[in-house]
């Protein structure tokens, strides 16, 4: 339930323990973003030191690329593996509901589902 | 048969290639709205990852990727610096969403929004700005592929023939298969642009300069350093602010994911593993515009003073001795960029028309309902869509792109709302109302009128500052929505 006073912000609700990976996660994201912009990028957007060929104002945006798809990999594989040993369903499989909103009449096919 | 011929013969048979891939996959979806608007929530890996990186890849980036990077330097990076991370909130909305739309059978992101802030009203308004917004997104994909026929075949296709024609075939498709025909149709285009991409982008500096180094060399040496050095030039030529640069970054970051073309796909997701896995398996596809990005850099010294920027690569290819048959591959590259944005756009603005405008009304709805054709009603929706963005695009010379420009900071006010919609339960109706219409209101105004920004930022920042205070201020000072509904959405 949620209770009238409280006013901030619910997630991983089925899983309390994953919050502060998930905080550490969104700050690595949120450095990742911050790096290819003020305050970080000028820092480094110069054209030297020239490395593959390319100034370094690109090799650095594809090193944040890659960070950043490393990262979210790494993440990926870390909740899968966290879901699969707790017996969590990694597909998130759910039932269709029988109780639906009020304008949202089935079309054909999902009637016909869930009337059987 | 001469060259010009061989060329055209080349990209009409990538057409006729584009509509069978189009249409064959939609015959194995059921005939039902849920599978013409989300596959029967049944796509796979690959092809969600193609449909949503092959979006992106439209003729802005075959076109305008190469003529940022030839005209503004590494400022082009902006493209690649905000898709980093853009899609990166569907990793947590996109399982959410996809779930909800098992269970409840929700096809947009509309319906969400309307049911989580119990307001039907929300959603046609975001019905209306979605297809104001998706008709002019589609009608510049549309002049790309007009341009490319009538250019390549030395104007024996007229303009208004060669937008006819390639988006006679992506109406074909999208009107008989719907997203499955986007989604197989993308794969084969996607595939295809990548492979002339990273070709071009490796030939064009190895033949103009002796390779990528010797390139950024010699634009060095020839004194344009500064359009090496980051944030890269603005159009005018002179340099970029880091405000001006990062702001439009965040912006277009924010918003990215919040594209309806682009959300509504969570809905044909196959389960959350697949549309987990396509967000991180994003970056790699933001990798294939960099090849996209040495072609312009490759012509900044060999071809000065091209007007306007954007045509740069046809350009290029008209000037150098090129083997004919790589110029109509080039050209059906290009074509498939604009189609495989243009597909996906058509389809959801039908899409969301229907369902979140039409829909909204009882008497209609009963009526969708009782007769079962809202499957047709969309189907005739985008017929409709594409003649009115065809009019745009050939006919009428209202300037669309200034439409196009105020979009991306608009589409970013929506993202406090999808947040709230599953992480805060305080938000309300009339908070999700104000935050919308003030965020919308303060972008507008400050794109219409820049003299009134007090500092160089992107007005949608502007806008989401006003969009997140009055969410937050409205919320807490109304009452709350029903818990069982709230509950729904941060449960799910």
């Amino acid at each position: 339930m949620i209770s009238k006073k409280q006013h901030g912000l619910m997630y991983s609700v089925q899983q309390p323990a994953k919050k502060p990976v998930v905080r550490w996660f969104i700050a690595f994201l949120v450095s990742i973003q911050f790096s290819l912009i003020w305050p970080i990028y000028p820092l480094v957007g110069y054209i030297e030191p020239i490395m593959l060929g390319m100034p370094f104002s690109i090799v650095w945006v594809l090193f944040c690329l890659l960070l950043s798809f490393s990262g979210l990999l790494t993440y990926f594989l870390w909740e899968e593996h966290g879901q699969k040993q707790q017996g969590h369903d990694v597909l998130g499989k759910v039932e269709k509901s029988k109780l639906l909103p009020k304008d949202m009449s089935p079309n054909e096919s999902f009637s016909e589902r869930v009337k059987s | 048969m001469s060259d010009t011929w061989i060329i055209v013969g080349i990209s009409i048979s990538y057409l006729l290639l584009s509509l069978v891939m189009g249409i064959v996959p939609g015959l194995k979806v059921s005939k039902s709205s849920e599978g013409y608007v989300a596959g029967d929530r049944s796509m796979n890996l690959l092809l969600l990852y193609f449909v949503l990186g092959a979006s992106i890849f439209s003729s802005f980036a075959f076109l305008g990727g190469p003529g940022w990077a030839y005209s503004r330097g590494v400022a082009a990076l902006y493209i690649i610096a905000y898709g980093t991370l853009g899609m990166v909130p569907l990793y947590f909305f996109g399982p959410r969403a996809r779930r909800m739309g098992v269970k409840y059978g929700y096809l947009t992101q509309a319906e969400l929004l309307s049911e989580r802030y119990q307001s039907p009203f929300l959603s046609v308004l975001l019905a209306i700005l979605t297809v104001v917004v998706l008709i002019p997104y589609l009608t510049l994909q549309m002049k790309g592929a007009g341009l490319v026929l009538n250019t390549i075949s030395d104007g024996a296709i007229p303009y208004w023939l060669g937008a006819a024609m390639a988006y006679g075939v992506v109406l074909l498709y999208v009107f008989f298969s719907g997203v499955m025909g986007v989604g197989w149709t993308n794969t084969f285009q996607g595939i295809f642009m990548l492979s002339i991409a990273w070709f071009l982008g490796l030939y064009l500096p190895k033949e103009l300069h002796g390779g990528i180094g010797p390139m950024f060399q010699a634009i060095q040496q020839e004194g344009l350093g500064n359009m090496l050095q980051a944030p890269g030039l603005q159009s005018d030529g002179s340099s970029w602010s880091w405000a001006g640069f990062s702001s439009a970054v965040m912006i277009s970051a924010i918003g990215f994911s919040m594209w309806p073309h682009f959300f509504m796909k969570t809905f044909a997701a196959k389960d959350d593993r697949t549309m987990k896995l396509t967000v991180v398996l994003y970056p790699t596809f933001q990798l294939f515009l960099l090849p996209i990005l040495f072609i312009g850099f490759s012509a900044i010294l060999s071809f000065p003073g091209i007007e306007p920027a954007d045509t740069i690569l046809p350009y290029v290819l008209r000037n150098m001795e090129l083997p004919v048959v790589l110029v109509g591959l080039v050209c059906a590259g290009t074509l498939a960029a604009s189609m495989s944005s243009g597909d996906a756009i058509l389809h959801a603005a039908g899409a969301v028309f229907v369902r979140d405008g039409l829909r909204k009304f009882p008497q209609l709805r009963t009526a969708m309902d009782q007769k079962n054709v809202e499957r047709k009603v969309i189907q005739w929706s985008i017929l409709l869509i594409s003649i009115l963005a065809y009019y745009f695009a050939v006919i009428s010379s209202t300037d669309i792109v200034s439409l196009l420009l105020g979009a991306y900071g608009g589409v970013a006010q929506l993202f406090p709302l999808v947040f709230a919609m599953f992480y805060w339960p305080s938000a309300t109706r009339l908070g999700a109302l104000t935050a919308l219409i003030t965020g919308i209101f303060v972008t507008l105004v400050f794109l219409f009128w820049p003299e009134l920004k007090p500092w160089d930022i992107h007005e949608g920042i502007y806008g989401l500052i006003a969009n997140i205070f009055s969410l937050i201020t409205i919320s807490l000072l109304t009452q709350k929505t029903d818990s069982s509904i709230v509950e729904k959405f941060t449960h799910a």
